[in-house]
């Protein structure tokens, strides 16, 4: 199980011949539906730019929390995670139910500590401690603190209505 | 079946003998052969035996005034102190057997506390002192103990110095009644006494009475003449006459302080005895030849030890054959060099060091010297150290006069090389009037007054110009063309000072190599009672700057800025006479009266003997990155009384702040006896054996009530089976818990305790462990089955206690203690106050010794603690553990509760735990939480032992008691630390790996929760029998503690080098070494062979920007890959040096993609300080090379490509490389401390070394941290 996990965060060294290729075929789609998007007219454009405002808005914000969240590891991580308070051992069952709903705060959540201008509400996060990862390279006759984490902030935008959810995994060393 | 064979020749070559008996065991596998242990080292191995000595050349400028002054002014009262040979704080009576008698002397008959005399015939020591003292002879009694006029194996007289008449001194007198008969044994008003012209006599007279009319013999049996003068008859008109000569040491009345006992008696004794086994002396002085016509000075005894002992390399000390007393006795040889006393011309039956600073100017009845060409004398003492020879006409004896100039001493011409070792200190330590005489034929004189014409050996010689560098003192001085024209008057120079200034700032030697200077020390005895300033007083500017501190890149030749005042006067004090008063320079001492001279001659050995300190210090710091208060703590120790120091110094801009924040030695001594009774120390009391298990469960204070009486009858033994008083053994204590009352000190050598330099025991093996808020991650402890009862280790985290309690280090010294100091280095705070200490039970037998004087050094508590916060059961809860061993000092290791260090009580001494069978517990305990429910501690059988079977115990981590014993079928090796393993990251130990002396690897698993199912797994069990997981080659023991971890596929790995460095011999490298290895092992649950190995080769060594650099290997693993090893040599095959006996015996580090390990080895040249070390960095995976740079090779403060090294320059294809391996260049270095985000982003590895010296590598850090990939969810 461990190496499931190691493999999925760890470096991938030596095995990316193979993702430029897909990468390709992502870009080749994406611009695929630029295109077609561009030809749908100039009718809904006036009402898709507020839109398309409000979930860039919602965007930099989950950002923007999700930045706080990292910076909260750093220099050193929480004493610990309690399935509380934001702080979570990895996929604990009382974490939020995000990106399916984004109002629920779970067994509670840490918001964003600056004042992001514009949104509807402040953007929320929390992290998720990665544990049973045990860090290659680390003495085991030594507490080997985890080093991986998984951040995930909800933001909103200008109505409660449009939200994004970003999640992140961050090393710590 | 024991072959005992094998065992009578361990002793002299363990490691050979390991070697057979290791292939015996192996091919015939049925006749187990019995390994059997070596004697462990009780000295650090890296000493070399004692260390390096120091060159000390005493130039005496001894003129007449100097010898026959007056040591003490001033009119006589009790209440002052007057120094001589005669005790002040004893009483004296006159034993009379002839005119002219040589057995006239006093003895003493009573002490005194007022120095005031009732007794019938009873004189004043005090006062005698104070009458006929002339200046050398306290010069005299502080260097030698005096000049002994009778020295027997149970007498000792001395004599005072002769008085031919030259010149003119004043008579003493001494008045009032009550004085005098204090003084006295007189009644009278007034007593004169005369020592002008008598020799080695003196002469009194009473009341008014002539101290020269109708003069007799002083003889208190005369009954006629002592009743009339003690009753003070006046009138009488006579004048008394007595030898000035003084039994000494007489213990039936009292010791002196500077008695040393011998097998029949004391004899007194001066700092040049005392620092015999680390210094070695030799003595300059002039002929006896007045006038200009007689230039420098000459040898009169080379440089020499003069003890019994001499040093000799890695042979360590063997006897002295020019040994200057009896061993056994204490008497003086009279002749202890026989060939220089008889290769000089005339009549010399006298020789050595001490017999001529005590003699010189005593055997004849010749005038004393007139004339002193001081700067000469200085400049004969220069050439020896240069190995320039001796100049002939110095020297050249001729005529009728040649016993008067010979003085009865040897003049050697013939000069030997006085610098045996390239690292040896040297200093030339003179005494002087500051008028001097006709000193100017030196090297690049330019005034010569009336000198004889130049040698051709001085005219010659091109190494210094004197008139140059004397200039140059001149100019730092403020004082113009000081080099040029007469000084001060006689056609003197300061020459000397500027030869000073040359001796300490520039190469003595460059034949040598590195560089060799000389300090000088001069002591100014005042002549006429003047005291001369700064521009009238040579020896002021040679001691100055001939002593300064010398700053990086000082130049004397382009230097124009005056010393900065740091630089020389650290001492504080002024010395002022008359109208001069100056800052004194640190070097420069005055003797103006007995008291200052003794005072003065103390402090410049002690100084002198400083500059030969050997030490040797590990590192912990106070966090693993880089914060603002970023502290580096340093542990090191003196190996000249056995001292310790730690240290707590800032790191700025990675480097270590070379001004300390605190010293936790100091603080520690300058608190007085009194507020010793306030240390909190505490003990075990004796461990209790059941069935074979030792175990102590109770604790105690170290005081006298707290012992019990088996602890207290341990205090008292004599070391030869029988005890001292109670009393004795309760001031023992006393001492041991710091009180220095009974403590000799160089002043008193007669205190019955060992002199310490500090109240702080030497730490060696103990590394300080740093403990504040260190993260044990045992949050979900209470999830895992059989700890369901444990509460949270946060809440514990979080509480007021364990966020209140101030950082500290834990350490064990070799004072008998293990120490928890204050770490804090906030000003202000408490830093380096000691919290508490800890004797364990298992070192009471010994702690004796430390209070003998003759102690030998051995350990006591050498070992490193382990801390961790553990579960320790629902009563204690969870506290902060400390889990220490006496290491070689002893066979127990110990469980202490630190979670409230400021507030330990003897409850918190958890237990002490032995066992028959455990051996020196140098190796570390291990503390971790066990998959049967509890914390435990794994600790194994170590060293010293005799088991066929090594034994790993597991105890209770709250009570000691044994909860598992494994044995391991090491069949006579001996088991180093255990290393318990959590691998899936639940905190719980899974598995144990302990390796032995045979060089076998073997593993436990762990990880069941009935402790009976631990044993090896299947796949390294044969029958019932454990199975090594891997075997290193013939010869390879394994002593250093084991690294396991995962690599980047997941595998486990176990990480270990070979070699020892703790038993007796390990230090001499022979002829043809065992070749030792570095292994990573990957563990697959079955037996790894070392031909199934990948191997790194040691390719290349150079040296590029002055850094000593190693290319590694980068072959690439197999497809079937077990592991690696690399061989620790630069084989010849690699144009490479071949085996030099390197070894790793400290831990490996693993960091991310790398294995960090430092290796030794070691040395006999003991100015190698035991060896050198390389720091070696490959990849974790294969033990290559790594793909990129981590040494900042070219020292530009970056790591970058720019520090890839060209190995080969000859080769035209070949490219820059990174290093794989670093010399840090400063001795044996243990484990570095790791210190990120150091200097821009890269980390520090802070090493010590056994120089003594730390330094700070800068490395290329770990991989970069941060996101790793990111997506959107909505």
């Amino acid at each position: 199980m461990q190496n499931n996990y190691m493999s999925q965060f760890s470096k991938p060294a030596g095995r990316e011949s193979g993702s430029v290729l897909l990468v390709s075929l992502i870009m080749l789609l994406l611009l695929t539906l630029v295109a077609v998007g561009g030809m749908q007219g100039t009718i809904l454009q006036e009402r898709m730019t507020g839109n398309l405002r409000d979930r860039d808005l919602a965007f930099e914000a989950a950002e923007a929390a999700l930045r706080d969240g990292e910076q909260s590891l750093e220099p050193n991580v929480p004493i610990s995670f309690p399935n509380s308070n934001g702080l979570y051992r990895i996929s604990a069952n009382n974490r939020p139910d995000w990106p399916a709903d984004p109002a629920d705060n779970g067994n509670g959540v840490t918001t964003y500590g600056g004042t992001f201008p514009g949104v509807s509400a402040q953007p929320r996060y929390y992290i998720e401690q990665i544990d049973s990862i045990v860090p290659p390279g680390c003495d085991l006759s030594t507490y080997c603190e985890p080093v991986y984490y998984r951040i995930t902030a909800v933001g909103a935008g200008g109505s409660d209505n449009t939200n994004a959810v970003i999640t992140t995994v961050y090393r710590t060393k | 079946m024991k072959h005992s064979t094998s065992s009578s020749c361990e002793k002299q070559s363990p490691v050979r003998s390991r070697l057979v008996s290791f292939s015996v065991a192996f091919l015939v596998g049925i006749s187990p052969f019995q390994y059997s242990s070596a004697a462990v080292s009780q000295v650090p191995l890296f000493l070399g035996g004692g260390g390096v000595p120091g060159n000390l050349v005493l130039t005496p400028s001894v003129e007449w005034p100097t010898i026959q002054s007056l040591a003490n002014l001033g009119d006589y009262e009790s209440t002052s102190k007057f120094e001589g040979y005669f005790d002040p704080g004893k009483c004296y009576e006159y034993s009379y057997d002839g005119s002219n008698d040589p057995d006239n002397h006093f003895f003493p008959s009573s002490v005194t506390a007022d120095r005031t005399c009732s007794g019938g015939d009873e004189w004043s020591g005090n006062f005698l002192n104070w009458a006929a003292t002339q200046t050398i002879d306290p010069f005299r009694k502080v260097l030698t103990g005096g000049y002994r006029v009778k020295d027997t194996p149970t007498e000792t007289w001395l004599e005072k110095a002769r008085h031919p008449g030259q010149g003119s001194l004043p008579n003493k007198v001494i008045s009032g009644l009550s004085l005098v008969q204090g003084a006295t044994p007189f009644s009278v008003n007034k007593v004169t006494v005369r020592i002008h012209n008598l020799e080695k006599d003196m002469r009194f007279s009473l009341g008014d009475d002539g101290v020269n009319s109708s003069q007799q013999q002083y003889d208190p049996d005369d009954i006629v003449q002592n009743t009339l003068l003690k009753a003070g008859v006046p009138a009488i008109q006579r004048s008394f006459r007595a030898a000035v000569r003084v039994k000494v040491c007489d213990s039936s009345v009292g010791l002196e302080d500077n008695c040393k006992g011998y097998s029949q008696g004391f004899k007194p004794e001066g700092v040049l005895q005392q620092n015999s086994d680390r210094i070695r002396y030799s003595v300059f002085g002039f002929l006896n030849q007045n006038g200009s016509g007689r230039d420098g000075g000459v040898m009169r005894a080379r440089q020499k030890y003069i003890g019994p002992e001499k040093f000799a390399g890695a042979a360590g000390f063997i006897d002295n054959p020019n040994k200057e007393w009896d061993p056994i006795t204490g008497v003086l040889y009279t002749n202890p060099d026989p060939n220089d006393a008889s290769s000089t011309s005339g009549n010399v039956t006298n020789s050595g060091v001490i017999n001529y600073l005590n003699k010189f100017g005593q055997l004849n009845t010749n005038n004393h010297k007139s004339q002193d060409p001081v700067s000469e004398l200085y400049y004969a003492a220069t050439r020896y150290l240069k190995n320039q020879g001796n100049v002939s006409t110095y020297s050249s004896l001729s005529g009728s006069d040649i016993d008067k100039f010979t003085d009865g001493f040897p003049v050697i011409s013939s000069w030997d090389d006085p610098m045996q070792f390239e690292c040896q200190p040297n200093v030339i330590l003179g005494i002087g009037d500051v008028n001097t005489h006709d000193d100017g034929n030196l090297p690049g004189t330019s005034y010569r007054g009336d000198e004889p014409t130049l040698p051709t050996e001085v005219s010659s010689d091109s190494s210094v110009n004197v008139t140059t560098m004397t200039n140059k003192v001149g100019d730092l001085e403020g004082i113009n063309n000081l080099g040029e024209g007469q000084f001060t008057g006689r056609q003197n120079t300061a020459y000397i000072a500027g030869l000073a200034y040359d001796n300490h700032t520039v190469d003595l030697r460059p034949d040598l190599a590195g560089e060799q200077t000389a300090s000088t020390h001069w002591v100014d005895v005042l002549e006429n009672q003047v005291l001369r300033g700064p521009a009238q007083n040579q020896y002021y500017l040679a001691a100055k700057y001939g002593g300064f501190d010398i700053p990086d890149g000082f130049d004397p030749l382009t230097r124009t800025a005056a010393l900065p005042e740091a630089l020389w006067h650290t001492n504080g004090q002024t010395v002022s006479l008359g109208g001069t008063s100056f800052k004194r320079p640190d070097n420069f001492y005055i003797a103006g009266e007995a008291d200052r001279m003794i005072e003065s001659l103390r402090e410049a050995f002690k100084n002198i003997s400083s500059e030969l300190s050997s030490s040797s210090s590990s590192i912990a710091a106070n966090s693993t990155s880089l914060q603002n208060d970023t502290a580096v703590y340093q542990a090191s120790f003196n190996s000249a009384r056995w001292d310790g120091e730690l240290t707590a110094s800032a790191l700025v801009a990675g480097e270590i702040s070379p001004t300390p924040i605190w010293q936790a030695s100091g603080i520690l001594d300058a608190k007085t006896d009194v507020e010793m009774d306030n240390r909190n120390i505490l003990t075990a009391q004796p461990m209790t054996n059941t069935s074979g298990v030792l175990l102590s469960t109770t604790g105690s204070e170290f005081d006298w009530a707290g012992l019990t009486p088996a602890q207290q009858d341990a205090l008292a033994a004599d070391g030869s089976g029988g005890t001292v008083s109670t009393a004795v053994a309760q001031d023992r204590l006393e001492y041991l818990r710091g009180k220095r009352v009974n403590e000799r000190s160089d002043a008193n050598q007669i205190l019955p305790f060992r002199q310490r330099d500090s109240r702080l025991g030497d730490i060696i093996n103990s590394s300080p462990v740093y403990v504040h808020q260190s993260n044990g991650g045992y949050f979900r402890l209470n999830s895992e089955p059989g700890y369901s009862g444990v509460t949270s280790y946060a809440d514990f985290r979080a509480s007021t206690t364990y966020q209140d309690r101030p950082p500290f280090l834990l350490v064990g010294a070799n004072d008998g203690m293990l120490h928890a100091f204050d770490a804090s280095v906030a000003t202000g705070g408490n830093g380096g106050e000691e919290l508490f200490a800890f004797v364990p039970a298992g070192v009471y037998d010994s702690l004796w010794e430390l209070t003998d004087p003759e102690y030998s050094h051995r350990y006591y508590v050498d070992g490193t603690p382990v801390v961790t916060d553990a579960w320790l059961g629902s009563t204690l809860g969870w506290r902060t553990l400390a889990v220490g061993t006496t290491g070689a000092g002893g066979r127990s290791v110990f469980a202490l509760d630190v979670t409230d260090p400021e507030s330990m009580t003897s409850t918190d001494m958890l237990w002490e735990f032995s066992h028959d069978e455990m051996g020196l517990t140098m190796q570390k305990p291990a503390v971790f939480a066990l998959a049967s429910g509890s914390f435990g501690v794994a600790v194994s059988s170590g060293y010293e032992t005799s088991l066929t079977n090594g034994k790993v115990w597991f105890l209770e981590a709250s009570t000691g008691q044994v909860i598992k014993e494994i044995s391991i079928p090491t069949n006579g090796a001996e088991l180093g630390s255990p290393t318990l393993i959590d691998t899936n990251a639940d905190r719980i130990a899974d598995r144990m790996y302990v390796a032995d002396t045979a060089g076998k690897l073997w593993r436990v698993d762990i990880d069941d929760s009935s402790v009976s199912n631990w044993e090896a797994p299947s796949g390294l069990t044969s029958g019932n029998t454990m199975q090594p997981l891997f075997e290193a080659n013939t010869g390879q023991a394994i002593t250093a503690d084991l690294t396991a971890a995962l690599n980047e596929r997941g595998e486990l790995m176990v990480f270990f080098g070979t070699g020892s460095f703790q038993d007796v011999g390990d230090n001499v490298v022979g002829n043809s070494p065992v070749v030792e290895s570095f292994y990573g092992i990957i563990d697959r649950g079955i037996p790894v062979a070392r031909n199934t190995l990948l191997e790194q080769e040691i390719l290349d060594q150079v040296t590029a920007n002055g850094n000593r650099l190693r290319l590694v290997s980068d072959n690439l693993p197999p497809s079937t890959y077990n592991g690696w090893y690399m061989d620790l040599l630069w084989k010849t095959s690699n144009d490479g040096v071949g085996a030099q006996g390197e070894r790793v015996v400290s831990q490996a580090i693993v960091r991310s993609d790398r294995v960090i390990f430092p290796t030794l080895i070691p040395a006999e040249d003991p100015c190698l300080a035991g060896g050198t070390s390389w720091l070696m960095e490959v990849d974790l995976y294969n033990g290559g090379q790594l793909d990129y740079d981590v040494f900042d090779v070219n020292n530009d403060g970056k790591i970058d490509s720019g520090d890839s090294v060209l190995f080969d320059p000859d080769d035209s294809d070949d490219e820059p490389e990174p290093a794989s391996g670093i010399d840090p260049d400063i001795g044996i270095i243990q484990k570095p401390t790791i210190i990120e985000d150091c200097v821009d982003g890269d980390e520090c590895k802070i090493v010590s070394g056994s120089s003594g010296n730390a330094k700070v590598i800068q490395e290329e850090g770990i991989d970069p941290v941060g996101r790793l990939n990111w997506e959107q969810l909505r």
